[in-house]
């Protein structure tokens, strides 16, 4: 008896490829729409826009702030939670990742009753005469809540993925635990901190529902261009695409940095100690 | 050098954790050259930076991200050398185990074997006062080993810090230990110079992996039929083994199960034939079933036999024997 031919290209792959593309064309259609609609001189008119202006700096600044303070407070956390166990660890872990599933509408209320004029700390703010809401602070306080999870899940996974027998070697080799830390662990979780903080950055860069529902919709205060964005759909449709493009460039950047990155800029080696001088003979 | 030899399981890299501070023992304590190490009762514990116990470990924990040369200099740079001075000592360390050469390479450039001299080198850097080598053979494939094992032996040699080595493989205990002790279920069993473990196991570990016929042979001759013949100190063995050449040292180890004893010659197919007197003839822990007989033979030979055949030969000390053994059953290794 002999087996049956082999199969050639059936039904199933037929049907896998027609999915596929179904996907891949809904993906790239709305971009093709959007870049269809810009000419480079309508970029180049509307680019000076005070309003764009504004919406482009106040996004780098409060972006740039709440990736800093998600790294800064961020980065011992994941560490901690990478390499230790305690009570509450679980808790914790949730509560990290909650914004990321969390419906951003849902975060910015949350922020708005905790730092409110009549919330948990708003109240004690007050006292002091500190105003959150409706600032250009609260608007990194929302960036930094929305965009924590992203780098914290990323540098945990680092700090996890760092073999404890390299530390150990260090240590028995009578390296210091702060030098330990510097000089092994730091250089190996490097890619993982940078994905992270990439990854921060552009959940920051496109905050939306926290920001409007916790820091308002105040033009050069609290716009940034996510913000702007919404508010030209509603009056100037050109300024709407110019923004979008220049929210879909800096996106991409981002992304294909992270990809394109060459191993020495996402923590590959260099020499640490230069070679030894010949010895004169 | 002391080699520490025990089952997977026994607790042998958990001991050299202890050691080096990278476990905490729940009772008792650990003292080196430079004073107490770490006492559970005592609340004392050193951590590892600062013990001067170097250690090796099985897959050698090469930092990845950095050159060899780097790797080694990390250790110096705790010691407070910069600049040339750092360069020169660590590549002076790598020139020591013969991979100066590799100094700017990363690890995952480097072989098995070179990665093992990388680790050493590191460890040996920084001068340390005990040094710990964690199964440093276990991690090569065989060939590298056989020629690694010869050059660690005479590195080990002339080190000047107190070395532990721990291994599973009782030749390569043999191989590298003047002074070995066997750990079985966490417990030290039985500790002493080479040939006294060889004589006289203590308990049926021992006598089954070590208490094991070991004689330090040179190949003197292959003969037309490919058979090596070695000489023993004094006496002559006949092996069949396709790797070596005639000239090489080797260790040749018959197992004390494959020695047969007879009352007088006569005709057998055996090519080993050795004539002696009965030196000492011991019951084997646990119960005896079995017996040690040690030959008054140059060198001298164990043959375990059982209590039956011992009885019925009348084995008793004084008595003249034959032992017999097979080619086939002499293994050989450097």
């Amino acid at each position: 008896m002999t087996l049956p031919a082999p199969r050639g290209p059936g039904a199933a792959p037929a049907l896998a490829l027609v999915a596929s593309g179904v996907l891949v064309v809904v993906l790239a259609l709305p971009f093709v729409g959007l870049l269809a609609r810009v000419t480079p001189r309508l970029l180049v008119e509307r680019l000076g826009d005070p309003g764009v202006r504004d919406a482009l700096a106040l996004s780098l600044a409060t972006g740039f702030l709440a990736t800093a303070l998600v790294v800064v407070l961020g980065a011992p956390l994941a560490y901690l939670l990478a390499t230790r166990s305690f009570p509450g660890k679980r808790a914790i872990e949730v509560l990290v990742d909650l914004p990321m599933v969390l419906p951003p509408t849902v975060a910015g209320f949350a922020l708005l009753m905790a730092f409110g004029r009549a919330g948990l700390v708003g109240r004690a703010l007050g006292a002091f005469g500190v105003s959150l809401p409706f600032t250009t602070a609260a608007v990194v306080l929302a960036q930094a809540f929305m965009a924590a999870p992203f780098f914290v899940g990323a540098a945990r996974a680092g700090f996890a993925g760092v073999d404890p027998r390299l530390t150990e070697a260090a240590a028995t080799l009578g390296v210091s635990e702060t030098e330990r830390f510097r000089r092994v662990v730091l250089p190996l979780v490097r890619p993982s901190l940078v994905a992270g903080i990439a990854m921060s950055g552009a959940r920051a860069l496109g905050e939306f529902g926290a920001t409007i529902t916790f820091a308002g919709n105040l033009a050069g205060t609290t716009r940034t261009l996510p913000l702007a964005v919404y508010v030209a759909l509603q009056s100037d449709l050109d300024l709407g695409v110019v923004l979008s493009v220049l929210l879909l460039v800096a996106s991409l950047l981002l992304l294909l940095a992270l990809r394109a990155a060459p191993a020495g800029w996402l923590g590959g080696s260099r020499p640490a100690v230069a070679r030894a001088p010949q010895a004169a003979r | 050098m002391l080699v520490l030899v025990g089952e997977s399981g026994a607790g042998k890299t958990t001991l050299l954790r202890l050691i080096a501070g990278l476990s905490e023992p729940d009772a008792g304590w650990i003292r080196s050259r430079a004073g107490t190490l770490v006492d559970a009762d005592a609340g004392v514990r050193v951590p590892p930076e600062r013990r001067g116990v170097g250690y090796v470990a099985q897959d050698y924990a090469l930092f990845p991200h950095l050159s060899a040369r780097d790797n080694v200099a990390l250790g110096l740079r705790a010691r407070g050398l910069r600049g040339a001075a750092l360069a020169s000592r660590a590549d002076a360390a790598l020139a020591r185990l013969g991979v100066e050469a590799l100094a700017p390479r990363l690890p995952r450039e480097l072989s098995g074997g070179q990665q093992q001299r990388v680790a050493l080198a590191r460890a040996v850097a920084v001068e340390p006062d005990v040094l710990l080598l964690d199964e440093p053979l276990a991690a090569l494939d065989l060939a590298t080993r056989r020629v690694v094992r010869g050059e660690l032996h005479a590195l080990l040699a002339e080190l000047e810090c107190a070395t532990l080595l721990v291994t599973h493989s009782p030749a390569e205990a043999l191989a590298f230990g003047e002074r070995i002790a066997v750990l079985e279920r966490g417990a030290i069993t039985q500790q002493g110079a080479r040939d006294d473990l060889l004589a006289c196991p203590r308990t049926r570990y021992v006598a089954e992996f070590l208490g094991t016929n070991l004689f330090t042979t040179t190949v003197r001759a292959r003969d037309a039929d490919g058979l090596l013949h070695l000489d023993a100190a004094g006496a002559s063995i006949v092996a069949v083994d396709g790797v070596w050449a005639v000239g090489d040292t080797v260790f040749a180890v018959v197992d004390p199960r494959d020695v047969t004893l007879l009352e007088a010659a006569e005709p057998m197919s055996a090519r080993n034939v050795w004539r002696g007197r009965v030196a000492d003839a011991q019951p084997e822990p646990p119960n005896g079933d079995r017996w040690r007989v040690r030959l008054d033979t140059h060198p001298p030979l164990v043959a375990e036999i059982t209590r039956v055949a011992a009885q019925r030969m009348n084995v008793r000390v004084g008595a003249d024997v034959v032992a017999t053994f097979k080619a086939t059953g002499v293994r050989l290794f450097a």
